[in-house]
């Protein structure tokens, strides 16, 4: 991993098309703005991690079944 | 299974994609009318990639979707999002293994504008919604 320091207000760049500048440190959190096209997707590591997590290879797999069974029951369906 | 009952066209299109699944931009709910209502958010091109989703209000009937006005762009929604309206909003099921209770990704919902069937999960930054609240 490539590891180096940056100042509020400063950025950097990866590849041509990709900048991620610090807006602002907090106390506990940095804010930061990514300029990137469209066509490059910018998410939250712990949410495409969480969706990942979520796939079930099969709909018709007993436990989906029983889960959907469990939650028609909590609903009252 | 077969498409869900709401969605005349079918494909739902991600312009930014799905976190955690780069390139995937197409997707249909699947639905069995046994697991209603819990459907399947899966890939068109990939159908092994397929995630139990089901709508916040059959869980949440109070939930508030805030979406950014970048965002209302990419979706294009003509007039402001209202779940129940012009949009629908979807939370991702964990169903976990048996041994942890299921949980609702409620800080990430997908919106769905129903008009053009554009959709992205939408992070509420500003709520203090839980990533896996429990629901059952």
């Amino acid at each position: 991993m490539l590891v180096f320091r940056r100042n509020e207000g400063e950025s950097f760049t990866i590849g041509d098309s990709v900048e991620v500048r610090i807006l602002e440190i907090g106390r506990n959190q940095v804010k930061i703005g990514v300029n990137a096209p469209r066509e490059v997707g910018i998410y939250r590591t712990e949410i495409s991690q969480l969706n990942r997590r979520s796939v079930v290879g099969d709909p018709k797999a007993p436990q989906v079944r029983a889960a959907a069974a469990a939650l028609r029951k909590a609903l009252h369906l | 299974m077969r498409e869900a009952e709401p969605l005349p066209r079918g494909v739902l299109d991600f312009p930014e994609g799905l976190p955690g699944f780069e390139g995937l931009n197409q997707f249909v709910l699947l639905q069995d009318e046994e697991l209603l209502p819990m459907v399947f958010l899966t890939s068109l091109g990939e159908p092994k990639i397929c995630l139990p989703v089901m709508s916040v209000r059959s869980i949440r009937p109070d939930y508030q979707i805030q979406v950014g006005e970048e965002d209302r762009k990419l979706l294009r929604f003509a007039s402001d999002p209202a779940l129940g309206g012009n949009a629908l909003c979807l939370v991702v099921l964990n169903l976990g293994n048996g041994a942890q209770p299921a949980t609702a990704n409620l800080l990430a919902p997908i919106i769905v504008n129903i008009e053009t069937w554009i959709a992205k999960q939408v992070i509420q930054a500003d709520s203090s919604y839980s990533t896996a609240a429990e629901v059952f």
